[in-house]
């Protein structure tokens, strides 16, 4: 049962990043006094609504301030705020980790609720929908072309495209879609500008799925563009670097079809490290998101990033970062789960 | 393998040849702006207004008139601390500064404006006038200005301008206007109201008057000559700079921004600042993760375990949230940047490193040299590190990029620096203010190019190092 | 007939430093029931000989041709697919030097041994996976081996698993590059009873290549022995070892460390040539004790003395 336990190790070691982030998280926000504001803040908030229905029942204005005060004192005993931050730290804990992520301050909904938990489920599938595709265009892609690549490995053609496939890796995500935007949609009007959806947006079915694909075309050429070079460089490297194994040849030799080689004695030999540099190359992702939605005005989880710095909205950014670290993690773990199969050298470590 | 082999062999490929060049190239760019940039040259002149308050806005590069059929006017300030010529006389010395003009463009200025600093007298103040002598022969008399006379109590000399210069705009100046207005009747025998004329100062400065009504100039091409006088009335006295500045439609090498700033300085700026954080990021990374890597994969057993447990998690930390995270928190300064970076970079080296120093801690060599009572260091360091030194500096080569992009990233989203201006910055502010959807390709292409460009540099440095990584592509 | 007949065969690589003729007009013949031995130093050209016969050819040949008759087929007439179908593996088959790597390390051992039986057209899975079972056996290989994985097996266990790999289809001959060298000398006797007992009750045809002239003989009818791409000695084991012809031979067989005498074993002055540059002469000349002028000037003929006995040396040759 080592498959077991080795993914056990995996998982909990991940499971030790979210807990090192969360902290890391908390403890920044404790020590500069930041949670303090926001704890102030939401208790003014509080006492807004409150003095809003207690001055229907009191009418005296001094009794109706006594008692708001009163309110106030129990608030702050409530949230602790009149001992130290640390004392906070395992409430903050265990309400992220339940995902009781608070108010935002000024970022709201589309819908209109503050509540961070509605603002971000709202996102959420905006930018799976535009990574999700953008990512399997790239593997695609780069699962492709690879293995091609690495055939004629010393070529002209290999030499050349390595040199494109560099060039993209130095592509920085968010100018290439500045660009894109300033090419095709400003000098040849061929996509629009931003957003997920014209305004208004069409009714229904059809026209309004043909729309979405309208605006996320350029978004998610972007995505791939950038992201496919050195994806299809690696692919090729460890690719070649199988070919030339010597249970390569030795297939050959047994007479096997050139076909089955490539699939069952170059690529799936080749697969292990290639999951383990799609690990490595995960958390750039998430950055690559974060950027492109910014740049395109796309109503997801990165711009919602953006946003909430611009307006430093510290719950929901503090939410978001754990939101961010937490989905990397379970892509982590997928991922390892995936490399443990596909590599039996592994298991019986 | 030696240094002096490294070298020659990225000589040896065409990656190797251009990505050399390029790094030279950012080098020699970088001393030069070491060398002539004030240290503090973002707080200083790039983010303060005044500094560019004579440039025009949002204007392209001068050389893209080049391709357009109307001949933009060139933005030129004329400056001089001495004068052309001094007439002498009595009491009175003139000084004259003549600026040359040769006005081949297709269109009017879009504004005028002149400047005096630092003028110091000892008797009476001097006077100063401002004409524009034009290829028909006729002069404009534009604006005369007597210096503020000495304050009750003032003394010997008179500092007047120093702190601020005195600006004026002709354009959109009065005292101009009149002087226009009176120069229209009285060589084109046209009465313009005022009212109309006020929009119209420089065009009736650099044109003559088409037929049919009078009200439309049109552009007069030739050599013009702005004159300046000074009347001085003390030997003494000093003027420290006069300048006319011609507004215009495109600007320098690079155009300018929102806020007039030229973008080439700042862009050639970036350039240095770039190079600092990808190298000193990329060196201290591996430094820091080949030591621990090294150390790991040595020394075995619990100090191994516990680096690589603390490693794993470090390295599986997601950087750009964490690093917007912090910044937001702790501030916009370029070391924080730095220092997060090289945190969260050294594990995935060490990681890295400590696998290839178990492949040689069981080779041959090492057993030999322990058998000869090395100790455990000196094995650690002058041999271990030998072997792996190729691939560390490989390492090092390809992490630098990854250094520019996250902190060209970080500044997109606003976080940068503002002391210390960057490519992304500069995009950033580019962005923030439409410059992306209004079209100014000027501003918005050339940083992003420029980033693209040095983290090309370091890509195809590590291209070419490949075959000294990957002994089997060696030829 | 033959069961395999050899005739001139050249195989020559292009390299950056010029034409290496690594194997130039070898010619030998193998019978059924008969293992060929064949010995040489290392870089003499017999690994590529093993590889022209199975024709797995780099990327970088130059020269590729002669006759390659098996059974009577001409093998270099046949274009690659066709080589592939009818004769790779199913007439002859190898097992490589280096064991270790040969394995391909993400699939079972046993799924590795059946995959040729499952690709023929016409075989039941259930009796081609018995069949791989089977052979594991002959190769005592213990069962579960099947279903492990080769990182999981020894190295003298992945060597028998290599063999048994390599009879799947049956084959008339087995080609075995170095099959011992990397494992130590008890697990070699092992692997050596094996080949022995497969060859005496399979009547396989064997050809060994191996740089230990006292290991081949144990298994060998005939031996051959190569040089710088040529064969420059061929006979039966017993002639060539107990009265060796050609002075390289003798050379060879005298640096042979002998338990019970007391002699010092010799060795061979020199080193091999340069494959780019080869002298216009004999290739052994510049390290023959029994050289002369002749052998400076003329490329020696292969020179019969018998039946099954050639030497390519001018002391054979009519002297000029």
């Amino acid at each position: 049962m080592s498959l077991v336990t080795t993914l056990a190790v995996r998982g909990l070691t991940l499971f030790g990043v979210l807990m090192a982030v969360l902290l890391l998280v908390v403890i920044a926000l404790g020590a500069t006094g930041f949670s303090d504001r926001m704890l102030h803040a939401t208790i003014s908030e509080e006492l807004r609504g409150l003095r809003q229905s207690l001055a229907q029942t009191i009418r005296d204005p001094d009794q109706l301030e006594q008692a708001l005060s009163l309110q106030r004192e129990e608030l702050i005993r409530y949230y602790h705020l009149d001992k130290p931050w640390y004392f906070r730290l395992p409430d903050m804990v265990r309400r992220v980790l339940t995902f009781d992520l608070g108010e935002a301050r000024t970022l709201r909904s589309f819908e209109g609720s503050s509540r961070v938990s509605d603002i971000v489920r709202e996102r959420l599938l905006n930018t799976v929908l535009l990574v999700t595709t953008a990512s399997i265009i790239t593997a695609i892609l780069g699962l492709l072309i690879g293995p091609k690549l690495a055939s004629q490995a010393g070529s002209r053609l290999d030499r050349t495209a390595c040199l494109f496939l560099a060039f993209s890796y130095a592509l920085p995500a968010w100018w290439m879609g500045i660009f894109l935007i300033l090419a095709f949609s400003f000098k040849f009007n061929l996509f629009p500008t931003g957003g997920m959806y014209s305004l208004p947006p069409p009714p229904g079915g059809i026209d309004r799925l043909l729309d979405l694909l309208w605006h996320a075309a350029l978004p998610i050429i972007t995505l791939v563009l950038v992201s496919f070079g050195s994806w299809t460089y690696i692919v090729r490297t460890m690719v070649l670097n199988t070919a030339q194994e010597s249970f390569v040849s030795v297939a050959r030799a047994k007479g096997l079809p050139e076909q089955l080689i490539r699939r069952r004695y170059i690529i799936r030999v080749a697969a292990p490290p290639i999951v383990t540099n799609l690990m490595l190359g995960l958390a750039g992702s998430i950055g690559g998101a974060i950027l492109t939605e910014t740049v395109f005005n796309w109503p997801g989880m990165g711009r919602l990033y953006y946003d909430a710095v611009l307006a430093a909205d510290e719950s929901v950014i503090v939410a978001l970062t754990f939101i961010f670290t937490l989905i990397y993690i379970i892509a982590r773990f997928i991922l390892e789960i995936l490399y443990v199969i596909l590599d039996p050298r592994i298991r019986y470590a | 393998m030696r240094p002096w082999e490294t070298i020659k062999l990225l000589l040896a490929s065409a990656t190797g040849k251009v990505g050399i060049g390029l790094f030279l190239a950012l080098v020699i760019v970088s001393i030069y702006v070491v060398i002539s940039y004030p240290l503090d040259f973002g707080t200083r002149i790039w983010n303060n207004p005044a500094a560019w308050a004579d440039n025009p806005k949002n204007v392209p590069p001068a050389w893209s008139n080049v391709f357009t059929d109307v001949k933009r006017v060139e933005h030129t300030t004329f400056r001089a601390t001495k004068p052309t010529e001094v007439i002498p006389a009595q009491e009175i010395n003139t000084w004259r500064y003549t600026f040359a003009l040769d006005y081949q463009f297709d269109e009017p200025p879009t504004f005028t404006s002149f400047a005096l600093r630092n003028i110091n007298y000892y008797s009476r103040p001097p006077v100063i006038t401002l004409s524009l002598s034009r290829p028909d022969g006729k002069e404009i008399l534009l604006y005369r200005h007597v210096v503020r006379g000495p304050d009750p109590g003032e003394s010997l000399p008179v500092s007047r301008y120093v702190e601020s210069p005195l600006r004026v705009y002709l354009s959109g100046d009065n005292t101009v206007l009149w002087n226009v207005a009176d120069f229209v009747r009285r060589e084109f025998k046209l009465d313009i109201p005022l009212s109309e004329l006020r929009g119209m100062v420089d065009r009736v400065m650099f044109g003559v008057p088409v037929e049919d009504n009078g009200r439309h100039f049109e552009v007069l091409n030739g050599n013009y000559t702005i004159i300046a006088t000074a009347q001085v009335y003390h030997p003494e006295d000093s003027i420290g700079e006069v300048s006319f500045v011609l507004g215009g439609s495109v600007y320098g090498v690079m155009g300018t921004d929102t806020l007039g700033r030229d973008l080439a300085t700042g862009l050639v700026f970036g350039c240095p600042v770039a190079l600092l954080i990808g190298l000193v990021t990329a060196v201290l990374t591996t430094t820091i993760g080949a030591f621990m890597g090294i150390l790991s994969g040595y020394k075995g057993g619990r100090t191994d375990t516990a680096i690589q447990r603390f490693c794993d998690i470090l390295a599986n930390i997601p950087l750009l949230p964490i690093l917007i995270f912090l910044i937001f928190i702790f501030g916009q300064k370029l070391r924080l940047v730095i220092l997060v970076l090289v945190a969260f970079g050294w594990p995935g080296m060490t990681i890295l490193i400590r696998s290839m120093v178990l492949q040689y801690r069981s080779s041959q060599l090492v057993e030999a040299t322990r058998a000869l009572g090395a100790s455990p260091w000196r094995i650690m360091f002058r041999h271990i590190f030998f072997q792996i030194a190729p691939f560390v500096l490989a390492q090092m080569i390809f992490f630098t990029p990854a250094a520019i992009l996250a902190e060209a990233g970080l500044s997109f989203l606003g976080l940068g620096d503002p002391s210390i201006p960057t490519w992304g910055q500069i995009l950033e502010h580019g962005f923030r203010t439409g410059a992306v959807y209004a079209g100014y390709w000027w501003w918005v292409l050339p940083p992003g190019l420029l980033i693209v460009l040095a983290a090309t540099t370091f890509v195809l440095l590590t291209l070419g190092m490949e075959p000294v990584v990957n002994p089997r592509l060696r030829q | 007939m033959a069961l395999l007949n050899v005739s001139n065969l050249h195989l020559y690589y292009r390299t950056s430093e010029g034409i290496v003729p690594a194997v130039d007009g070898v010619s030998f013949t193998i019978e059924e029931g008969e293992a060929l031995g064949l010995v040489g130093e290392s870089g003499a050209g017999k690994s590529s000989l093993a590889l022209a016969l199975m024709r797995i050819l780099p990327r970088n040949i130059a020269a590729y041709d002669g006759i390659i008759e098996f059974e009577g087929v001409n093998c270099l007439k046949l274009n690659d697919e066709e080589f592939r179908k009818r004769i790779r593996w199913q007439k002859i088959a190898m097992v490589f030097q280096g064991a270790l790597e040969s394995l391909n390390p993400v699939i079972r051992v046993g799924h590795q041994v059946v995959e040729p039986l499952l690709l023929q057209s016409g075989i039941d899975r259930q009796q081609a996976y018995a069949a791989a079972q089977r052979l594991l056996e002959v190769v005592l290989l213990p069962p579960e081996v099947f279903h492990r994985y080769p990182h999981e097996l020894s190295g003298g266990m992945k060597q028998r698993a290599m063999i048994a790999m390599a009879l799947i289809l049956s084959p008339k001959l087995i080609i075995l590059d170095e099959p011992t060298s990397a494992l130590d000398v008890m697990i070699q006797a092992q692997v050596m009873n094996l080949l022995k007992g497969l060859k005496r009750e399979l009547g396989l045809s064997i050809l060994f290549i191996s740089h230990d002239v006292a290991l081949a003989s144990d298994i060998c009818d005939t031996i051959a022995v190569m040089y710088a791409g040529e064969l420059i000695e061929k006979g039966t084991a017993e002639e060539v070892l107990t009265k060796p012809g050609h002075p390289y031979t003798q050379k060879l067989l005298a640096s042979i460390p002998k338990l019970r005498a007391e002699v010092t074993p010799e060795f061979i002055p020199g080193a091999p040539p340069d494959m780019t540059h080869l002298p216009q002469g004999c290739r052994f000349y510049p390290r023959c004790p029994r050289a002369f002028e002749q052998c400076r000037w003329e490329h020696p003929l292969p020179f019969s003395l018998n039946l099954r006995r050639e030497v390519r040396c001018w002391l054979f040759g009519d002297r000029k």
